[in-house]
Parts: C-alpha cells; structure tokens; sequence
C-alpha cells in the first residue's frame, strides 16, 4: 500500500515491573512482566487489522496502548501523520478520531445513564457543538447503528446484548472518528447476535471510511473482517499480511497450529484433531530464552532458544519472524 | 432528577420492613418541618408552649392524661409539646451528620478507588487519621472550646463520622472503576474529577444509601449521648437527649418524664433501622 | 445404532423465577447410544445446559421440577432414584465435567488428593467391604498416598497428557493453567470409570490452542475407553469437529437430530440452516452473513405451537397452529419442522 497508514507502531513496548512492596529492605526481584515487547504494526487507511493471538499474547494491552489509556514503556506511536505516544499530545484531540468498542456489552454502557446520555459523552467531551447539535449527532449515530430513537430513552438493563453492543458502538462512531479499536467485539455474543454485528460493522466502515483494528482470539471472525493480520504471541508479532495470504499460506510455526486449531464448521475437514500442538501460552514472567515459541515448535532446533528471530519478509506484504521458515514453505 | 427521586422512592417501599420505616421517618421529618415552620413563622402548632411562663404554666408533675398526653414535668411544661418542639434539633442533626459524611466520604473514597496508586494510599492514610480520633473525645474538646449546643456537637460529629464513609466509597469505587464505560469516559475526554462525579458516585450510592440510612439512628443516639453528658442544647430548649438525662432522678415517682423522650429516640433510630434494613434487601446487598 | 444408555421421553423441566416458571425443556425425546460422541448445540436458554444436568441428577432441587416425561439411563428411570441409588449412579455411571475447572476443583486440596478421593470412591462401590484408605478426617491434613493408589493417580494423569504427573499429583488448582485444571478435572471425572462424560461447555473458557488439545483427548477417551460423550456447546463449529451426531436444540426443544455429516451437509430444519449461515467461514469476498431475524421467545409463556414461528423464513399457516413433532427427514435424521410432515 502505497499511501501512509492511518496508524502505527514502531516497536512499541509496554512493560510491567511488579513492584518488591514498601518495604526498602526486601531483597525480593523485582519482576518485569513484558506484556508487548516491541511490536510494529501498521493500521492501512480505510481498512481493518485483526491483531489475533490467545491470552497472554499481549494484544489486549496493545490495544489499550495505542488507544493510549496506557502509557508504553518504549517505542513510538504515529497516529494521523503524528507522533502520539508522550507528553505533549491532548487526548482529547486524539480521542476525536480514534475510538474503541469493547468486549463485555454489560460493562460497556454506566447502568445509570440512558442511551442518549450515554452516546452524547464523547460529543460532550471532544466536540464544541451545542445542545441542539449534541442532541442531533446522537440521533443520528443511534440510527446509523440499526436502532429506532425510541431507544434513546433505555436504559441499559431493558436491552438485549446485542443492542448493548449497538448503542457502544454508536457511542463510538458519534464523533465520527477514523479508528475504531475493537476489543473483541463480539465474543460475549450468541452466533445470531454475533452475525449481526459483523454485518453492522461492514456497513459502517463502508458507509463512513472507518478504518478498524480488531483486537480477536477468533480466527473466523478475523478472517471474515479483516484485510490484513498480525499474529501476536508473548508479547511479539510473529506473523504479519494480508489475511487472504496468511490464511492460504501460513508461514510461522505457531500461525499453522492456530489455523489448524481454530474450529472450522465442517465435519469433513476435521484439522482440529490432526493438530499436534502441545504445551500451554508461556508465563508472561519466565518467558522462554530464544524464540518464544519454541518449547512448543515441532521445528525447533537449538538457535530457537538462543536468538529471538527477527521478521522476515516471506513475500509481498508477508513477513514471519521464524529461523526455519523453509520447513513451512 | 425526578427519576431518581422516584427510584428511590420505588427502593423505599418495596417491603414491609421499610413501608413500616419509612412511616416512622416521614412522621417524625413532618413533625421537624412543622416545627420549623412554627418557630419561623412565630406560629405556634403544638397544643401547649414548649417555655411557657410560669403563669401560663399547667399544674406540676401531672402525669399523662388527656388534657397532657404525655404529662407535665417540674416546671409544669407539656410533655408532649416540648418533645415535639426537640423534633427538629434530634432529628435533622442525623441527616446533617451523616449527609456531609457521605458527601465527604464518597468524594475522597470515591477517588481513591478511581485512581489508585499514590493518590489512594494518600487518601486512605488520611483518613485512617480521622478513623483513629474517638467520637467522644472530639465532642468533649469542641465542647471545651467552642462551647456545647447543637451547631458545635454536628460539628464534633461531622468531623469524625465520614471515614467509614470514604472506605465504603472506595471499595465500591474500585469495583466501577474496572468497568469499561469508565474507559470509555477516558476516551469521551473526561478526566477523573468528571468521572467521579458523572460515573461513580451515581453508581456507589446504591449501597452508600443503605448504610446512610443505618446510621442515621446511630448519630441520634450518640447525639442524645453527648447531651446526657451535658453537651448538648441547655435548658431551656427541648432536647430529647437532655431530657432523659434531667429527668432520671424521677425515674421511681413519674417515670414518665425520663421514658417517653427515651422511647422517642428508640423509635427514630427503630424507623431509620427498619428502612435501611428494607432498602438494603431489596438492593440485596450485604 | 447401539444400545441405548440414556433415553428422554417427552421429558420437560421447568424453572422457578421471580418472573414465573420457565420451561427450560419442553418435551424432549432423545436416545444417547453407547460410544456415541453426542453434541447438544444451541444459543443460551436453548435448553442444553439443564439437560446435561438431568442427565446426571444434579438440576437445583429447590427451583427445578420435572414437568413430565422421564430421563432413564440403562432403563431405570432417574427422578425415580433414591438419594443413596443416586449417589451411587452419579460419578460411577454418568460423571460431568464444567466450564470453569476452578470452582470443580477444590482450591484448597491437592490435584492428586481429589483424584485419589474419586478413584477410592470407585473401589469402595465395586467392593463396599474393601479396606483401602480414604481421605484423612480433617480436610486440612495433607493425604499421603499409597505407593497403589499414588500410581493409579499417576496413570490418571497420563491418560489425560498431563505432563510430569508425578509433580503434579503434589500441585494445588490454582498452580495449573487453565487447560491443565481442565484436564485435572478430566481425570477425575474418569476416575470412577463412567459410561457416560456429560461435559458442559469444557472448552470455552480455554485458549484455542488448548480447546483443540482438550477436544482431541476428549474423542481419544472416547475411541480407547469406550466411554459416550454428550458435549454442551454453543459452538457449532466445535461439533463438527468432534462429535458424531448432532443435536440442535432451540428454546427447550430438539429441532434437529442427525449425524455430524448430515447436519452440515444436509441442514433441514430452518435455525439450522439460519445458525450455519451467521458462522464466518474465511474471508468475506463481499458476502453478507445472514443472521436470524428476531430473538428468543419468552419461555414462561406456554404456545401451542411452533416456537421457532416468529423468526421463521418459511412459516406457514399450521406452524402457529401446533407444535411440531420430530419427523423423519432421512436415515437417522429427524427435523421437528412442518416442512416435512404433518
């Protein structure tokens, strides 16, 4: 893609140390958890991103990182054509633009406030408009979203999840920003429930240009919403592309093992018990040395547990972070 | 506004614990607004004068009858009229103590829990300060320096009655703050003050309302406490608490005069009890 | 079809809520054969969850009531069963297993000491004479195993690829990861040597990675002990992968039966086939997912009819008339739909 991406990170880092108490004598270590450990991730203008990967992989805390309600520990962040991460950058400019969806539809939306209420806050807070103008803008993000104005008057606790999910992502879109961060938007959800919100989210990145970052452990509804992928695992993109290619073509290791893995709706291709993965994610504090990835790799030889492999460009737009990428070729 | 009013008017009467209380509570916070009103507008609504003058003063030490429900005392002054006339001072000081120690507590709490880290070690070590200083002690020092009376024990009171109000508000607190709608104020470009007010403090007080309510008996209690000790109104203003304590020494000939006012007070503080109670079943919080 | 281990006849249970009772189950007739691995598949409130639990005894005494028709394992019919028979019935006959391993372990007792607990239960039904020592009186006493029954745990362990298993008979839950726990809890259902594993969503909760580790040993278990399986899943696509018939269920009733093959190939009934079209499979290419329109009907309210009727695409005039029964669709196919019969 020729043109700048709408945002993205260079070597964003994000790192937690656990604090050794108050007690300055304490001979404790302290331990540093590295929850995003340089990852570099572009986010194409008009287009989705689906961050995938299981828990503990660290794309939730990316999420949050970039939407910056978490201050990185390293790294850069370039959102609009400027740099975000840092002081000096008002939220509240950023915030016009970017927005995020979250998972659980029950704690998105304050059980105290109506519909309305709840979908004017960003308009409040980010735009100058009057009254009459926030008034307008709410109706109009309510009805974008697939629900009648005589919701603007609900509560929360007299609607369904998906119309919970609905009126967050009206809140989202009321300013009409250029990003949305989707924080597994739809796991909470049932299959129906589930399908109309995909199709929801379609409409509204066509209908307003909107560009998304999805943020899923789901494989299918990352497949079925996005153009391009980044596999996160411990903390690192392993794999990174256009979707249809790395769908086809999976190239790292443990992106094989999560295809493969993933739950396909068809009895006659059962790939989900012909996985050979084993282990478990690795303790985010006593990561692996080496390659993350490697107690549990099938390729891995010793130069796994002694270099982190960088990325490696695999074809166009495709890069893998594998010593061994020619045992997936 | 009006929804919440009527909300909390829904919580109030959904079982009979809190019907039977919230009866009790309005009675009494109609008899203190009447009384009010009375001393305002130089009306007088109770049958007798609370001060009369001895000449307008009925016979001594009547006990109760009709012409004096609930009898005279030794000055020849109504029972009854002087209870009424207390109302307002016994009563209101429980909703003034315990209001400003929620808004005091839920403000402070409601923050810490918000915010974490230094701010809320700071404010809970505050107010483990103010937990630590003993009610009693307090009421006994303002009243040594600024004299007894109403105004000064409220103040007494105000100042120690709000920490279990802050730790209250900050365990509930950190349970919202958690929430994503939070988040998502954080992203409509709200900073924390706003979102303590527009997001936590509306969604704490569900269960802050249910402790207020306990407590408003409480603080009538310990006020009638403090007045006992003598701290409290001087004769010759009515005072429920004063009453109890001048008039024991007649425990054994007109028994009346010291348990009546007694009774009052039990029942204010049985009415706050009974509410409470009910609101915090209906609410189901523990 | 093999022998028939768990039978349902017309059978129906109802909750007790403050809004009135709900009909979790309304009549349902279903045959679990053994070594069949059976998927009860459905959205929330469609029913499943209560039916594993009648399935093994276990619906809450206070606000369930069976409202007619019966649940008979092996023949002998369950509510029938007196508290000691279904003491003995459950764990040896049917066990289950949960969503969420941590509230089914014992945080506060080692992983081996809880499956030692069950395999000493298993020998003491088979011979209530036998001399082997349980677990100690004082639940907080640490159990030191015998060197038998220490090794029996171990072979549990193994058996559900738990690795090192010697180490983790020492372990306490909260020391496992999620699919350890859940595998933990595998072997201690399987230490009574049931004939039939209830497992009530056992992957949900975990990773994907680990859910096809769990789903795979599930079938292994299934393949080497000849134990049946009756998994509860909202996920259709995690069915098709290992059961062998499906069962869908909608709104407290079985609206289709078939094996896995049929069903995805050969869908008849309408939420079937409006549940398989709302699943992503691979990238978009400009299709649009078709979800079902409307939402799941009231269950306190009691319909003579057809309870998928509102959201139905091809509704007719007697599917509000009566309730369909399940008709014959084609060989071990059955669709509870006017569309094909009477």
């Amino acid at each position: 893609m020729a043109s700048e991406p709408l945002m993205r990170t260079v070597e964003l880092r994000k790192y937690y140390t656990s604090t050794r108490g108050v007690n300055p004598l304490s001979r404790a270590k302290e331990k540093v958890v590295k929850a995003v450990d340089g990852v570099s991730i572009n986010i194409p203008e008009g287009r989705t991103l689906a961050v995938v990967g299981e828990s503990g992989c660290g794309k939730t805390t990316l999420a949050r990182t970039m939407a910056l309600l978490i201050p990185p520990t390293g790294g850069e962040i370039y959102f609009d054509g400027r740099r975000v991460d840092g002081r000096g950058v008002s939220d509240r400019e950023v915030y016009r633009k970017l927005q995020m969806v979250f998972q659980d539809p029950d704690s998105s939306l304050d059980p105290r406030m109506r519909v309305k209420e709840t979908i004017a806050e960003p308009l409040r807070g980010l735009t100058g408009m009057n009254g009459s103008e926030v008034k307008a803008a709410a109706m109009e993000s309510l009805q974008a979203v697939g629900l009648s104005a005589d919701f603007a008057d609900r509560y929360p606790k007299q609607l369904s999840g998906g119309q919970k999910q609905r009126v967050a992502i009206a809140r989202a879109i009321s300013t009409k920003p250029k990003l949305l961060i989707l924080d597994e938007p739809t796991s909470a959800l049932d299959a129906s429930v589930q399908a109309q919100i995909l199709n929801l989210l379609v409409d509204l990145q066509r209908r307003y240009s909107l560009s998304y970052m999805l943020i899923t452990h789901n494989i299918a509804v990352a497949a079925y919403l996005s153009d391009v992928m980044a596999v996160m695992y411990a903390g690192t993109v392993v794999e990174r592309g256009p979707t249809s290619e790395i769908l086809r073509k999976p190239r790292h290791p443990y992106t094989l093992a999560l295809l493969e893995s993933a739950p396909k709706p068809d009895p006659l291709n059962r790939t989900l018990l012909e996985t050979e993965i084993s282990g478990e994610v690795p303790s985010a504090i006593n990561p692996p040395p080496g390659c993350k990835f490697n107690p549990r790799c099938p390729f891995a030889e010793s130069i796994c547990t002694e270099q982190v492999p960088p990325l490696t460009l695999v074809a166009e737009g495709h890069d893998a972070a594998c010593h061994f990428l020619g045992k997936t070729a | 506004m009006a929804v919440r009013l009527r909300e909390v008017l829904s919580l109030m009467t959904r079982n009979k614990q809190s019907i039977v209380g919230l009866t009790i509570v309005l009675a009494f916070l109609i008899t203190a607004i009447l009384m009010e009103a009375s001393a305002l507008l130089n009306v007088q609504f109770t049958p007798y004068p609370a001060n009369p003058l001895p000449s307008q003063a009925s016979p001594q030490l009547l006990p109760p009858s009709l012409a004096h429900p609930f009898g005279t005392d030794n000055l020849g002054r109504d029972v009854l009229s002087r209870i009424l006339v207390a109302t307002p001072y016994d009563f209101m000081i429980g909703f003034a103590v315990v209001g400003s120690a929620v808004f005091i507590g839920a403000v402070l709490g409601g923050l810490a829990g918000l915010r974490g880290g230094l701010l809320d070690e700071f404010l809970m070590r505050f107010t483990d300060i103010f937990f630590a200083l003993p009610v009693l002690l307090i009421a006994m020092v303002v009243g040594a320096i600024l004299g007894g009376g109403i105004e000064n024990m409220s103040l007494a009171l105000m100042i120690t009655w709000w920490p279990s109000y802050a730790r209250l508000a900050r365990g509930e607190s950190l349970k919202v703050a958690h929430q994503n709608y939070i988040e998502a104020s954080r992203l409509s470009g709200q900073r924390s003050p706003s979102i303590l007010f527009r997001h936590v403090i509306p969604n704490i007080s569900g269960t802050m309302l249910v402790y207020a309510t306990l407590d408003i008996g409480t603080v009538i209690l310990v006020y009638s406490g403090l007045t006992f000790l003598g701290l409290g109104n001087h004769p010759p203003a009515p005072d429920w608490g004063q009453m109890v304590a001048s008039f024991n020494g007649y425990i054994l000939t007109d028994p009346w005069l010291a348990l009546i006012p007694g009774l009052v007070i039990s029942f204010g503080v049985i009415g706050f009890s009974l509410l409470g109670d009910g609101i915090k079943d209906t609410l189901g919080i523990r | 079809m093999a022998a028939t281990l768990l039978e349902l006849s017309d059978f129906s249970v109802q909750y007790a809520t403050s809004r009135g009772k709900v009909r979790a189950l309304d009549s349902v007739n279903l045959k679990i054969g053994k070594e069949e691995f059976v998927a009860l598949v459905g959205e929330s409130g469609c029913g499943k969850t209560t039916l594993g639990l009648a399935a093994i005894g276990l619906l809450p005494p206070r606000s369930a009531t069976i409202a007619g028709g019966s649940i008979s394992y092996k023949g002998v019919d369950l509510s029938k069963l007196k508290p000691g028979e279904m003491q003995n019935y459950r764990g040896s006959e049917v066990a289950m297993i949960f969503q969420e391993p941590l509230t089914s372990l014992n945080p506060l007792r080692r992983v081996g000491e809880q499956i030692a607990e069950a395999i000493v239960l298993r020998i003491k039904k088979r011979d209530p004479t036998s001399k082997v020592k349980g677990a100690p009186r004082f639940p907080g006493l640490r159990w030191k195993l015998s060197p038998g029954l220490k090794s029996e745990v171990e072979q549990m362990l193994t058996l559900v690829r738990i690795p090192d298993p010697e180490h983790i008979v020492d372990r306490y839950p909260f020391e496992l990861s999620g699919g350890m726990r859940q595998r933990a809890m595998i072997a201690m259902a399987l230490s009574q040597q049931p004939e039939l594993l209830v497992a009530d969503e056992p992957t949900t909760a975990l990773d994907v990675t680990t859910q096809a580790q769990v789903l795979k040993l599930m079938k292994e278990i299934k393949d080497k002990l000849g134990t049946t399986i009756m998994l509860v899943t909202h996920d259709l696509a995690v069915a098709s992968q290992v059961a062998d018939r499906v069962v869908v269920m909608y709104a407290g009733q079985v609206v289709e039966e078939a094996d896995v093959r049929e069903v995805f190939s050969n869908p008849k009934h309408p939420y079937t086939q409006g549940l398989l079209s709302c699943i992503p499979t691979g990238t978009r290419d400009g299709k649009q997912l078709t979800p079902i329109k409307g939402t799941i009907p009231d269950l306190t309210v009691k319909k003579d009819a057809c309870l998928f009727q509102p959201r139905c695409p091809y509704a007719m005039e007697v599917c509000s008339k009566k309730p369909p029964s399940l008709f014959e669709v084609g060989k071990d196919h059955r669709a509870a739909c006017f569309l094909y019969g009477k």
